[in-house]
């Protein structure tokens, strides 16, 4: 299968990806400490009942994410 | 006040000296169980000294020796991002600091190791005599995670201790490990490779730091420093001549850490892959389905209110009946007089304002924190998120919002967790639209008195149908004026993150959850219980004294007409305390203020209501106590019946139809009426501005409202 590039909040639900960086911006830090660092997988697993926010798998736990922020992670779907 | 800091020698000679703890963790780590266990109904809420933050703290024994334990604010990093992040920095960062810890207990969640490690490596790392409490081992034993701890401790440089503060195991293994003492840390995770350009060195040399990792973070937050030092101007060239670049550093000292810490993960735990979804992923899939999690949430909230109104009525007329019966016997056993006057009418009265709380306080604040601890809570933020963005507000301003349906004080206190500056704002200026536990027993009163009892539909309770409306108009009046204030106030300069942990669903303990309940009632009887009883004496006084002149007027009067037999003496006595009150002060304020209440269908006995409310709404109920009790001869009637039987002057037509009971309840629903609130906005937004635009806000809410309804319902 082609690898994709892409951003998080492009991804579908059950889409699994390969971080592959995070945007040049202040608020990378703090996606960074929360545990989105290149080289990790996660996963979609839904949406709010109102299309945003994401929910996430990374690294073991469930997470949830704005879209615009998720905007900010660049991804490689597997 | 929280005062057992380095005070030396007390006065009486004995070194009065507490051991430090302090608590560091991630957010949901069971940092807070942790505590709870450690320090119980022992735990009292404070101020970090210079800032707002809330500080948790409570004393403790352990091994025989005192400590005290602070519980700092769940973060996942030191790097500060919001005021309550910045106290753990700002504590951790300076060892001259009033709360620097003597030791730290670390507290890493068993089942989710990774991330937990992140912030104790920084805090081990920064040289902080440092334990590693291993928590929630029993959820990860479950999910088939098995951690080395032996080797964890030898990677981390530091004792590691497993426990599961949930099972309350491990315990006593964690307080011989607290009392050993010899606690040192000095490893290092991450080679920033700062001394190389010798300006990590100088800064250190400077600065009196006795690692790099101090003098790192001193480098990443310098630019924030006002005026410099001589010794800081020449930090400040450095830092142009070698190009030190503050926020590449940052995120680079993330991404290594995260090798580091992911190497020390791999090393010590083994995890078995979990083959089945958990039962979490399965409970998610439902309660944050966008029909079926909207649907329960809805249900979730209706059965909240139903509870806390149908629960709390039985216990609120016990006390309220035996506090009645105390009054009389009170009465009976002093002789007449001023001061029994007081304190029957007075302080016994205040009394029973304040303790007629406590049922809906524990229901509600019982309820909210089954919901907190089950994980829920985090489910509502992610699903009232996109719905609560047009208003200005996030799916964080949710808990503060529903909080303020207990009381909008610690709920404008909750609001901090929110990052956006005026996503926090908003939601701190509208939070006490929402129908705060001391407008219940106002709602409660005049529902019982203009709602009649009986059901729709067979089991939907009128009064408790009136009840939700209310409920849900201070809702949607938050969500409306968020919506006009965010047009008005400006934009934040920086975007803020809206990224959150969504926990594991556990079953809620009922211990941890009648551990909050008493600390919120405790807080509640010295916090708001002193108010209350202050505004019930000088109501007392003002219902009791007035010009004296005219109490001689009224007395003579009566004696007249007692001896002429135009009157029997027992009326004379009703009369004579009706229209004291009517000539005392709190009858001349009340009367001041009727013509602008008239419209909006009051009269000078809600006037004084009204006013003495506006040091906290329950107030409203007290002063009709007392209203009524020092007007009317019949002191064993109900104030219920009592108020019931109340005429419009003029008309013989009850004054609390339903008009005036709308509109009353309209009034309490919008109007600034709390102290507390203000003082609270004051310190939270540091200018009375706010506090000032909310008062009036509100206020004018309040009257246009009341006066539209009294319109159109009389």
């Amino acid at each position: 299968m082609a690898q994709k590039s892409t951003s998080l909040n492009i991804l579908q639900v059950g889409d699994s990806a390969n971080i592959t960086g995070l945007d040049e911006n202040p608020l990378s830090l703090q996606l960074l400490e929360m545990g989105f660092i290149p080289g990790e997988q996660l996963t979609v697993t839904g949406f709010a009942p109102f299309g945003d926010p994401i929910r996430l798998r990374l690294q073991g736990f469930e997470l949830c994410i704005r879209k615009e922020d998720a905007a900010l992670v660049k991804v490689e779907l597997i | 006040m929280y005062s057992q800091g380095r005070c030396g020698l007390g006065k009486s000679g004995i070194d009065l000296i507490l051991k430090k703890l302090a608590l560091i963790g991630n957010p949901n780590c069971g940092k807070s169980t942790l505590f709870n266990l450690l320090t119980g109904l022992n735990q009292k809420v404070g101020n970090f000294p210079g800032v707002t933050v809330d500080k948790l703290s409570g004393n403790c024994k352990i091994e025989g020796e005192d400590y005290s334990v602070i519980d700092f604010p769940g973060t996942f990093s030191i790097n500060p991002k919001s005021p309550d992040e910045e106290v753990v920095f700002s504590v951790l960062s300076q060892p001259t600091h009033p709360d620097f810890p003597d030791l730290v207990l670390l507290i890493a969640d068993a089942s989710n190791l990774k991330r937990s490690l992140f912030i104790a490596t920084q805090v081990i790392e920064l040289g902080l005599p440092a334990l590693l409490v291993l928590n929630m081992t029993d959820v990860a034993e479950k999910n088939g995670i098995e951690t080395n701890v032996e080797l964890l401790g030898n990677l981390l440089g530091i004792s590691v201790v497993k426990i599961s503060a949930r099972n309350q195991t491990g315990i006593s293994e964690l307080n011989k490990a607290i009392a050993s003492k010899g606690f040192s840390s000095s490893k290092t995770f991450v080679n920033l490779k700062l001394i190389d350009n010798g300006l990590s060195g100088r800064v250190m040399e400077l600065n009196h730091f006795q690692n790099e990792y101090a003098a790192f973070h001193y480098l990443n937050h310098f630019s924030e420093k006002g005026n410099k030092t001589e010794e800081e101007q020449e930090i400040e060239q450095l830092i142009v001549s070698e190009r030190y670049d503050a926020k590449l550093m940052q995120r680079q000292e993330a991404i290594l850490r995260y090798r580091a810490v992911n190497d020390v993960f791999t090393q010590t735990t083994k995890a078995k892959p979990v083959l089945k979804s958990s039962i979490s992923e399965k409970l998610d899939n439902v309660l944050t389905h966008k029909f079926w999690g909207l649907l329960i949430f809805a249900v979730l909230l209706f059965l909240i209110f139903q509870t806390v109104f149908n629960l709390s009525r039985l216990p609120m007329e016990g006390i309220d009946t035996s506090m009645s019966i105390l009054r009389s016997i009170v009465s009976h056993a002093l002789s007449p007089g001023l001061f029994t006057n007081l304190l029957v009418e007075g302080v016994l009265g205040g009394l029973t304002g304040i303790v007629i709380f406590i049922p809906q306080i524990a229901l509600l604040f019982g309820l909210i924190s089954i919901l907190e601890e089950s994980g829920y809570m985090a489910r509502v933020s992610f699903l009232m998120d996109k719905l609560m963005r047009p208003f200005g507000l996030n799916g964080r301003s949710v808990i503060p919002l529903i909080g303020g349906i207990a009381c909008a004080v610690p709920s404008i206190l909750a609001a901090r967790t929110i990052g956006s500056r005026k996503e926090r704002l908003l939601t701190i200026l509208v939070t006490p639209l929402m129908s705060c536990s001391a407008r219940l027993p106002v709602y409660s009163l005049m529902i019982s008195i203009v709602i009649p009892q009986g059901y729709f539909l067979g089991f939907i309770g009128y009064q408790g149908l009136v009840l939700l409306f209310l409920y849900f108009l201070g809702l949607i009046a938050a969500l409306v004026v968020a919506a006009i204030l965010n047009f008005i106030i400006k934009n934040d300069v920086r975007r803020h993150l809206f990224v959150f942990e969504m926990p594991e669903y556990r079953l809620p303990r009922l211990k941890a959850v009648g551990i909050t309940v008493g600390n919120k009632i405790k807080d509640f009887l010295t916090e708001a219980g002193g108010v209350i009883m202050a505004i019930a004496i000088v109501l007392w006084a003002l219902a009791t004294f007035g010009p004296e002149t005219n109490f001689r007027n009224i007395e003579q009067k009566y004696t007249v007409q007692v001896q002429t037999n135009q009157l029997d003496s027992a009326t004379a006595i009703a009369n004579i305390k009706a229209e004291k009150l009517e000539a005392s002060f709190a009858g001349i304020m009340g009367k001041s203020i009727e013509p602008i209440l008239k419209p909006l269908g009051f009269d000078w006995k809600i006037g004084i209501a009204l006013i003495t409310s506006f040091a906290a709404r329950e107030v409203f109920v007290g002063t009709m106590n007392t209203i009524y009790s020092v007007s009317d001869s019949d002191t064993d009637q109900k104030l219920l019946e009592r108020m019931k039987s109340e005429l419009r002057p003029g008309t013989n037509k009850p004054l609390f139809d339903l008009a005036t009971g709308f509109s009353l309840m309209l009034f309490y629903a919008f109007a600034m009426q709390c102290m507390s609130t203000l003082a609270v906005v004051k310190t939270e937004t540091k200018s009375w501005k706010w506090p000032a635009i909310q008062f009036l806000y509100m206020g004018a809410l309040a009257y246009l409202a009341s006066f539209v309804a009294y319109s159109v319902l009389k």
